[in-house]
């Protein structure tokens, strides 16, 4: 196991930091005075987390759009966005969706997060960091409904 | 990129508003869960204060990088100078992510 590991850190993981710390240095990211440079290793992102609301609300989708994603980049957050069209009303679509957020722990957008964020449906500590779900829904007949998943390491 | 009359020049692509109404959720809350103390603990001149950790952060191949800064805020500020101060911790971030 060991072992194991020291091989993913030598094949893997100290490529990675390297890469990072190029590409991070290339778009400007010279560290301040005071700054403090941390590398982590995380295992699971905003596109995961997308997957798995999208699988534990439990709704009948007609289509699923592919999921587009967006690394987190500076002060922006990790971003995952899918559309999908899902044969239900809208409060059944919103019902499902908030009962994938309460299973992945993350409550019920609070006033602050709603002021900034409008659409947010739900939000909370997740992976280290914080997650925003944001729900748009268009509905006649079947519901078209873009959701959105923002997780913030800071 | 739009211009704006408030805000200048918006680049859409960085405008989701997460990263600040994180930052100004903390600064509400008076708190930061990644540098959570003991409330009183912490003194800035004096007064009681808390830990806000924030900067950059860039994510890939399952390793994440941060660069940033620890801030200790006085938990007394006026709500006006609260978000004076959260202005003050976001713009530098925010021009060092584009310099």
């Amino acid at each position: 196991m060991v072992e194991a590991g020291a091989r993913t850190l030598r094949t893997g993981l100290l490529p990675a930091l390297m890469l990072l710390l190029a590409v991070a240095l290339a778009l400007g990211w010279w560290p301040r005075a005071g700054d403090a440079i941390r590398f982590t290793p995380f295992s699971r992102d905003a596109g995961d987390l997308q997957a798995q609301l999208v699988r534990d609300a439990g709704l009948p989708v007609i289509s699923a759009g592919r999921v587009r994603r967006m690394e987190a980049d500076g002060t922006q957050p990790d971003a995952a966005v899918q559309t999908l069209e899902i044969a239900a009303p809208a409060a059944v679509v919103r019902g499902g969706f908030a009962r994938a957020c309460a299973r992945a722990g993350l409550g019920a957008a609070d006033g602050g997060t709603l002021a900034a964020q409008p659409d947010a449906l739900c939000s909370g500590p997740w992976e280290g960091g914080s997650a925003t779900v944001e729900l748009v829904l268009d509905c006649a007949g079947s519901c078209r409904s873009q959701v959105s998943v923002h997780h913030l390491w800071f | 990129m739009s211009h704006t009359r408030r805000c200048g020049w918006v680049d859409w692509v960085y405008a989701l508003p997460t990263a600040a109404a994180g930052l100004i959720a903390r600064m509400r809350a008076r708190s930061d869960p990644a540098l959570a103390l003991t409330p009183g603990l912490l003194l800035l001149s004096g007064q009681p204060a808390f830990a806000l950790r924030y900067g950059l952060t860039s994510g890939a191949l399952g390793v994440k990088v941060q660069l940033a800064q620890d801030y200790a805020v006085a938990r007394n500020l006026a709500p006006a100078d609260r978000w004076g101060a959260a202005l003050g911790i976001f713009m530098p971030a925010s021009v060092g992510l584009v310099q």
